[in-house]
């Protein structure tokens, strides 16, 4: 069960990211003054790479989990744990980048998609993670549920930086990064450039808050499995008799399928 | 605005609200399924033997 201090800091961190992202929503929104170029438009800068950021560090996380638990000096299941939380707050916040993606693209390129490299290496990569979260469903003990999902995970994870520099290697209609460009001079300033960074620091917030909760369900739903697989032993244990009948009928029908030795 | 930055914002809050209340409903439930039940120590006194 979770202690004192775990629960106290998640409600702390959860608090901190109401706080940050309502900020975010009133500086965004009503505070900083439309773009030259975009005009109103500009203001979805304040939700959409902030979100996109957050599906990359999530799948990094992911990525971290599952090489600790890879790794036989540190393989624990909490590890496997972890890699599985992010994972599945980070295909949130990818199908999150889609949407604001969709929406944004529809006034600026005038249409709602198109396949373009940024837009469809993220498509990818969100069916990617969505494959890996289906690849944990399928029934196998722990540990083999949780190797493959880590070499899932990882292979996954080659997406992030395709996704991140496919702007750089391809033609795009997507603009080209805004803060974490190739020169690193970003190309925003001012109160726009604050509002944006304090979205960023909001949703990461966000994120760690949701992983704490998904990673303390995750494990307790480990816990119900292993109560359950230790009732299942004990039922098993507590009915010794009908085990022996059934091994003297299964020998029995062995010799029945026996040829008979003339 | 133009409804387009309305609904963006709308989106993200909206998703995000959507998926906590899930994994608070979810907690919640597994911390019900798993909380050890607290059971009262209450001696019976023994039976007068005849």
């Amino acid at each position: 069960m979770e202690s004192k201090g775990y629960r106290w800091s998640r409600r702390a961190v959860g608090f901190v990211a109401l706080l940050l992202v309502a900020a975010t929503v009133v500086l965004g929104l009503w505070i900083t003054p439309p773009d030259i170029v975009q005009g109103q438009l500009v203001r979805l800068i304040y939700v959409h790479p902030p979100v996109a950021w957050v599906a990359y560090l999530a799948y990094g996380v992911t990525s971290i989990g599952s090489v600790l638990y890879l790794w036989k000096r540190t393989r624990n299941l909490k590890w496997d744990l972890l890699a599985a939380s992010s994972a599945e707050v980070g295909v949130i916040f990818t199908g999150l980048t889609l949407i604001t993606g969709s929406i944004w693209g529809r006034p600026a390129w005038g249409v709602w998609w198109t396949w373009d490299a940024r837009l469809t290496t993220t498509a990818l990569l969100f069916v990617l993670y969505l494959g890996y979260l289906a690849l944990r469903r399928v029934p196998a003990d722990s540990h083999q549920r949780a190797v493959r999902s880590a070499i899932a995970g990882l292979i996954a994870f080659i997406d992030v930086p395709i996704v991140h520099q496919s702007v750089v290697w391809w033609r795009t209609l997507h603009q080209s990064a805004t803060v974490l460009n190739a020169t690193l001079s970003p190309k925003i300033h001012g109160e726009m450039a604050m509002t944006l960074l304090l979205g960023f620091i909001a949703f990461t917030f966000v994120y760690v808050w949701m992983l704490m909760h998904r990673y303390q369900i995750a494990d307790m739903e480990q816990s119900v499995l292993d109560i359950e697989l230790e009732q299942l032993i004990e039922e098993r244990q507590r009915e010794p008799e009908s085990y022996s009948d059934q091994a003297v009928l299964t020998q029995d029908v062995d010799q029945i399928d026996q040829p008979s030795k003339v | 605005m133009n409804g387009y930055v309305e609904a963006g914002y709308l989106a993200v809050l909206g998703v995000l609200a959507g998926y906590s209340a899930l994994l608070l409903g979810r907690s919640r439930k597994m911390k019900k399924a798993l909380l050890p039940l607290k059971v009262k120590e209450k001696r019976s006194e023994p039976r007068p033997t005849e």
